[in-house]
């Protein structure tokens, strides 16, 4: 599992599939998930650009690309189901299965280890 | 294929444009959270999930410091600040608070605190001392206080008053009419009592209070709130909009508009405050550096004559 800054996550799948979400601490900071709009398949992502929104009760807000890539699969189940973002945003609440431009952008990320001092304020 | 949206189709209001927030972390942002972690210190930025976060920690390099531990005696339906039985009181808070301030180089900085219904003085002589330690060790910096209500006891409020904060704000919260229903254990009454009290103890420590809307009051008890805090002499007011927390906190009653703000801003000049902010994000604490900076030119002679 890989994070980013504004934590986002990112797991390889196999061959250059990647599923990416928000984390546990991002949802943390967002509080209860009412809405949310995510790209259609085959849309083009882009390294730290907006690829979703999202509003929790009190704001909205992007959701920044983990990596570059092409949307190859949406998480449907979302759509009826939107609580499992707060309930299990690191498993059920994925967001999208990205297919990376190279698999060398994962070295951006932090690993677990690294965002869990980064969320301590140990960097 | 279309864009998916997800909804949780319970009806409730989406966002408006203007509530929408950037969350780039930039390198200021991480150079305040770590002093903030390393020191151990609160803020109610986080605590509160402040939507203004990114902004003030990355854009401004600045945090709301939350002093008496981060559990507060008190349940307001509006703040998400645990709420429960706190833990003992840290006696070298003051002092890495005042560290803190100095090593981030805050010009001005902003101490708030959590209510402590359980200490005998309320936690008012930590706030003295947080005080006195921010002038030890950064004695540049512009001390703006955001207390409780002390029950209004007159020695808490008067000692907190004798460190002259160069602003002591204590806020109203909401309108009349709702106050019972949005915070707990507090009184309209004795929220401009507590005011009132600072100013007649000592007028030249300029007072400021800031209120929600979109909890359901109406504009003209919007109006009623303000009137009532010029009456005790209140020259800094900012209005906010509401946002609700978590799901389980009061729901918004109405998302104000630009416009909306913009008139009770032109209110708060016409009953004669100094400075007034008022805006959707606008916060107790939001941009209080430079609101302060603005108060001071409008007030202090030297500014005035430099126009």
């Amino acid at each position: 599992m890989y994070y980013t800054k504004t934590h986002e996550w990112l797991k390889p799948i196999g061959g250059n599939l990647a599923r990416i979400g928000i984390s546990k601490q991002g949802i943390e900071e967002l509080g209860t998930i009412e809405f949310m709009e995510l790209p259609a398949i085959g849309t083009s992502i882009k390294h730290e650009a907006p690829f979703a929104q999202i509003e929790s009760t009190k704001v909205s807000s992007d959701l920044y690309a983990p990596v570059s890539g092409e949307v190859t699969e949406v998480n449907a189940e979302l759509s009826s189901e939107i609580h499992l973002l707060n309930s299990d945003p690191e498993g059920a609440g994925w967001l999208a299965v990205i297919r990376l431009d190279s698999l060398e952008s994962l070295a951006t990320l932090m690993t677990e280890e690294s965002y869990k001092q980064y969320i301590a304020g140990e960097t | 294929m279309d864009t998916l949206s997800a909804s949780n189709k319970t009806g409730k209001l989406r966002k408006p444009p203007w509530l929408k927030i950037d969350r780039r972390v930039t390198a200021t942002h991480e150079r305040v959270k770590n002093v903030v972690k390393n020191e151990r210190l609160a803020t109610v930025c986080e605590e509160a999930n402040c939507p203004n976060l990114h902004e003030c920690w990355g854009q401004h390099g600045t945090a709301t410091f939350m002093i008496l531990g981060e559990v507060c005696t008190r349940r307001c339906r509006f703040c998400s600040v645990k709420t429960g039985l706190p833990r003992t009181i840290d006696f070298k808070e003051p002092n890495r608070v005042g560290s803190s301030v100095a090593e981030l180089g805050l010009k001005h900085v902003v101490i708030t605190m959590v209510d402590r219904d359980d200490l005998p003085d309320g936690g008012a002589k930590m706030v003295v001392e947080t005080v006195h330690a921010i002038r030890r060790h950064a004695p540049e910096c512009a001390v703006e206080l955001l207390t409780s209500d002390f029950m209004a006891r007159p020695a808490d409020i008067f000692s907190i008053v004798d460190t002259k904060p160069d602003i002591m704000s204590h806020n109203i919260e909401t309108v009349k009419r709702l106050t019972p229903q949005i915070r707990s254990r507090a009184s309209y009454e004795r929220s401009l009592r507590v005011l009132e009290m600072s100013y007649e103890h000592d007028s030249s420590v300029t007072t400021k209070s800031s209120l929600m809307v979109g909890l359901g009051e109406t504009v003209e008890e919007v109006v009623e709130a303000l009137q009532d805090l010029r009456k005790v002499d209140v020259s800094i007011c900012n209005i906010g909009q509401y946002l609700q927390p978590t799901a389980t906190h009061l729901p918004v009653q109405k998302y104000y508009h630009p416009d909306e703000f913009a008139l009770l801003k032109g209110k708060a000049y016409e009953l004669g405050f100094t400075h007034c902010e008022s805006g959707a994000l606008v916060r107790s604490s939001y941009h209080a550096g430079e609101d302060y900076e603005s108060f001071r030119k409008k007030i202090h002679p030297l500014y005035r004559n430099k126009g």
